[in-house]
Formats: structure tokens, C-alpha cells, sequence
């Protein structure tokens, strides 16, 4: 498979650098701010960038990513609204990489067939689906692969070797590994040298160069302390700066969003 | 918790650090919640306990094998009783998440004969946002499984409400779902309303007091039995005690 995923990475690979990968709920703090902020993190230099697809049952976030999202849902975001912000980012953006993430109710709800030739007409290259694990998501994963969008799979720090060889069968381009057992939005509980070992033994594992990035307890203060890796994924610190901003008025969430994402990139 | 005020003290007395949740609706859908949560945190370190037959396959498994005690209590009250499973044999269970009625069930599922009726809550009587998720529910899934779930045209997880905190779940055991879609399982809701009836129906008559979620079992029970012939004979399971609901039905039912 070839997206937008493989394709910035292997710029990525090229100039050498790793990447920050900004995460916002689609919808918040409303439809056209969050617009906006994704199309910040594009013009700040994002070049995969994850968007949130709401459901009200979130049992893998903590309380910023929960907070957001039921702040989305509560301006309406829902699927469809979530599918027209990526249709008005793609106006302005071609070449960056958008993942979608939720939770597979709202996929079984919407058709799976249905959604995932929504996640094509609007420009989606890959999906995480929080809920929907391996081995219960080779059928999902098979008519992702069928359409060409890639389905990204996740791994925990209590996953065996050997079951990440089977799940390798079934990962695209990319690979998440979940930094700690929680859920996002606490602490990170193990430290940057553990998680870059255990890194390195996915990278092994997953053969045909996918990439690998970590998210879960990424913020600002941790980035530097992780070396050459393919990319971070940073989320609820995202979704509090919003969180903080929303009293503050016209576009200060966007505004404070951009500053943070740049902070981001500098750390790396 | 308020509403669970004594469970919360028994549970605290026998030395439990109860949690409160804050989340959303504040009810069981987010308690099932922070209690995956928590798990997903400390799976290192704890076991995790569902007391209703919902979430993954091995906690419905669990819960399910757990609470099979109370289908063979019956089966050996019935011998006892009628020295035999009697021929025509319905039991009647409320079905929140799903733990005791499935217990019961359990003895009785092979023995064809037997009519398995479960009794979901209606909710306030015309309002149609009870937690009767077999009765009004489509697939979907819900704390990792799939089963009938109450939800809106977008997939969000409905609101339910209950008189009955223990049967105010959206959803329910996908044992359940497939007993219904297999046909082995016929579904009945009952309101608050006639659950209030039932109680002080079934306090009279037996000097029983049951907590709101058999008092669903009770109303449904007392709705079908004038359909069936003399030699029926149907079984309830009392799953709890009233004490719990003391002060809603104190003010339900104006006995302050």
C-alpha cells in the first residue's frame, strides 16, 4: 500500500528527522476552529496528523481526550460533520497524511462499507480504531486494505513477540505502540529507555519497514528524551490547551494550539 | 452512589475503597467504564471483577459462571417441590446487564421445554427512554462486545433511565442478545410505574420486600400469569432486597 502515510514518512526517512503527530477531536472546541487547527498543524510542518471521530462510550481515554470529545458531540460533531472538516482541510492541504481515530461502534453504525468509502471521497489515509482488536479486526482490516487505507495497528507493552509477528500480517504501513498500560492522558509511567527498547523490538518484528510511533504520555517535557525514532504522537496535551482556551474567545484555542504544535516540533 | 447508598456501605465495610465516577451520565455505562480504565492502567497488578455479564468475552464468562449458582439453587428447589422440572415451566427474570437472570437461566437453557422470559425496564411509562435494550435495541458494541445496544442514528450510546439503578444499562450480556436472536429468549419490559405496583403488590401478599430490579420480574409475573393454565407453574429469582431502594420508594410511593 502506498499513501500519504508511507509517502511522508519516507521524506521523513530521507531528511533524517522524526516527527511529532498532533492529535485533535474533530469538533473541537467547534467545527470551524478545529478546522483551523488542523490546518495549523499543517502549515506549522505536521505532516501525519491524527483527527478524532467522537463517541460518547471512550473506554481507552482519559479524562483531556473524554472532555474533548464530549465537547465535540455537544457542538454536533458527530461522524459526518468529522468527515466535512477533513473535506474543507483537504481543500488546502493535499500532501499530509490524516488518520482518523474513534472507536468501532460508530464504523458498525455508519456501514463499515459505507464509512470507509466516506474516509476515501474525503481524503482519509488510515484509521485506528481504538476498540477493534487484533484478531477480531482481520475482516475490517481486509476491506480497509481492499479500498487502500490503512489500518493502524496497536500494540501494548504487555504484547508478546509472538503475537506481534501474527498482528505484523495484518499492519499497513504503520504501527502505534501504546508507550504504558492506561489510558491516554496520564503520565507517562516507564521510562523514555524502556519504551525505545521495547521500540526497537517492534521495528524487528514488523518486517517490510513499517514505521512505529508512540503515543500515550507524550508531552512537551518527554520528547527529548526520545532518540531517532520514526514518530510521537501528542494528544491530550493538545486537547487541555484547547480545554484552557475556550473562555478566552475568538480563535485564542487555534492560536495557542499552533504555538504549542511548533513548541512540539522544536523539542524533537 | 447516592442512589446506592447501602450497597456502597457494605461494600465499604468489608474493606473496599469505593470510587466514585464523574463521567457523563454518572451511571452504570460509566461505571463499567472506569472500571476498564482502571483495569487497562493496573492489568500488572489487579484482577478485574464485572458484577454483570457485560464486557470482553472472558468477564461475561466469569460473571456467567459465577452466578450459575442460582440456576441450580432452583433446579434443586423445584425437585424438592415437585419432585421434577415441571412440564410447563416458564422463569421469569429482570435482564439489566444481564448476571442473575443468566444464572438462572443457566440450568434451564438445554431443557427445551422450559419458557426463559426476561423482563426488561421500560422506564417512566410512555417515555420510551428506558434501559429495555433487547426490546428497542440494534447490534452494536459496547465495552468490547456485541450485543443489542440503545443508541441514536449516529451510534452514540443512549441515555437510559430506570427506576432500578441495577437495570440501567443501554445494553446487555451478549449471551442475552444471542438467546434472542436464537428465539430461546422472549423479552417483555416493564415501567416504573408498574414496578412500584409490584412491590407493594408482592410486600402484602408475602411479607417479601424485594429491591426495584425483581420487583420488574414480580410485575411482569404477575401480568402473565393470568394467561396461563392452572398447571403452569412459574419461577422468579427475589435477587435483592429493598432495603437499598428504601428512599426512592419512600418517595415513589409517598411512605415517608
Amino acid at each position: 500500500m502506498q499513501t500519504r502515510i508511507k509517502k511522508n514518512f519516507d521524506i521523513l526517512s530521507k531528511l533524517e528527522e522524526s516527527t511529532v503527530i498532533p492529535f485533535v477531536s474533530g469538533g473541537d472546541p467547534d467545527v470551524k476552529q478545529s478546522t483551523e487547527i488542523l490546518k495549523s498543524f499543517a502549515k506549522n510542518g505536521a505532516r501525519i496528523i491524527e483527527c478524532g471521530f467522537n463517541w460518547n462510550a471512550p473506554v481507552s481515554d482519559g479524562d483531556p481526550i473524554q472532555n474533548s470529545s464530549y465537547r465535540a458531540l455537544k457542538n454536533g460533531a458527530y461522524i459526518e460533520k468529522v468527515f466535512e472538516i477533513i473535506k474543507e482541510f483537504r481543500k488546502d492541504y493535499k500532501e499530509q497524511a490524516i488518520i482518523l481515530m474513534g472507536y468501532y461502534n460508530v464504523c458498525l453504525k455508519f456501514g463499515e462499507n459505507n464509512f470507509l468509502k466516506e474516509c476515501k471521497n474525503v481524503g482519509v489515509d488510515g484509521l485506528i480504531i481504538s476498540d477493534l482488536p487484533f484478531p477480531e479486526n482481520i475482516p475490517f482490516v481486509i476491506k480497509c486494505r481492499n479500498i487502500g487505507i490503512s489500518f493502524v495497528q496497536l500494540i501494548a507493552p504487555t504484547t508478546s513477540n509472538e503475537r506481534i509477528a501474527k498482528i505484523n500480517e495484518y499492519a499497513d504501513e504503520m504501527v502505534y505502540y501504546i508507550s504504558m498500560l492506561g489510558v491516554t492522558g496520564s503520565a507517562l509511567k516507564n521510562s523514555p529507555e524502556d519504551i525505545q527498547k521495547k521500540y526497537l523490538e517492534i521495528k524487528k518484528l514488523c518486517s517490510g519497514n513499517k514505521r512505529t510511533v508512540i503515543g500515550f504520555g507524550i508531552t512537551q517535557d518527554v520528547i527529548k528524551k526520545f532518540k531517532n525514532v520514526d514518530g510521537l504522537v501528542v494528544g491530550s496535551q493538545i486537547c487541555k490547551t484547547i480545554e484552557k482556551n475556550i473562555e478566552n474567545g475568538q480563535n485564542s484555542a487555534v492560536v495557542e494550539v499552533s504555538k504549542l504544535y511548533k513548541a512540539l516540533l522544536n523539542e524533537l | 452512589m447516592e442512589r446506592q447508598k447501602i450497597q456502597v456501605f457494605r461494600m465499604r465495610s468489608l474493606g473496599a475503597e469505593v470510587i466514585p465516577c464523574h463521567q457523563g451520565s454518572k451511571t452504570l455505562v460509566e461505571a463499567v467504564s472506569s472500571c476498564i480504565r482502571y483495569y487497562t492502567a493496573n492489568c500488572d497488578r489487579v484482577h478485574m471483577c464485572v458484577g454483570s455479564c457485560v464486557s470482553s468475552t472472558i468477564w461475561v464468562k466469569i460473571c456467567a459462571w459465577a452466578q450459575s449458582i442460582i440456576g441450580k439453587e432452583m433446579e434443586e428447589q423445584m425437585i424438592d417441590m415437585f419432585g421434577k422440572i415441571p412440564e410447563k415451566l416458564s422463569i421469569v427474570c429482570a435482564i439489566g446487564g444481564g448476571s442473575s437472570s443468566y444464572g438462572t437461566y443457566s440450568s434451564f437453557i438445554d431443557k427445551d421445554h422450559v419458557k426463559l422470559i426476561g423482563v426488561e425496564a421500560g422506564g417512566p411509562e410512555g417515555k420510551k427512554n428506558g434501559a429495555d435494550s433487547l426490546s428497542r435495541g440494534t447490534i452494536g458494541i459496547l465495552h468490547g462486545s456485541k450485543s443489542l445496544l440503545l443508541q441514536d442514528r449516529n451510534g452514540m450510546v443512549s441515555n437510559t433511565t430506570s427506576i432500578s439503578a441495577g437495570l440501567d444499562y443501554p445494553s446487555n450480556s451478549p449471551l442475552h442478545s444471542h438467546l434472542k436472536d436464537l428465539g430461546r429468549l422472549s423479552v417483555m419490559s416493564v415501567s416504573d410505574e408498574e414496578v412500584l405496583e409490584s412491590f407493594k403488590l408482592v410486600s402484602r401478599l408475602t411479607g417479601l420486600q424485594p429491591s426495584l430490579e425483581p420487583c420488574h420480574s414480580f410485575a411482569a409475573t404477575a401480568k402473565l400469569a393470568p394467561r396461563l393454565s392452572k398447571d403452569s407453574v412459574i419461577a422468579t429469582n427475589c435477587c435483592g432486597n429493598a432495603l437499598k431502594d428504601m428512599d426512592i420508594l419512600a418517595e415513589r410511593l409517598k411512605l415517608d
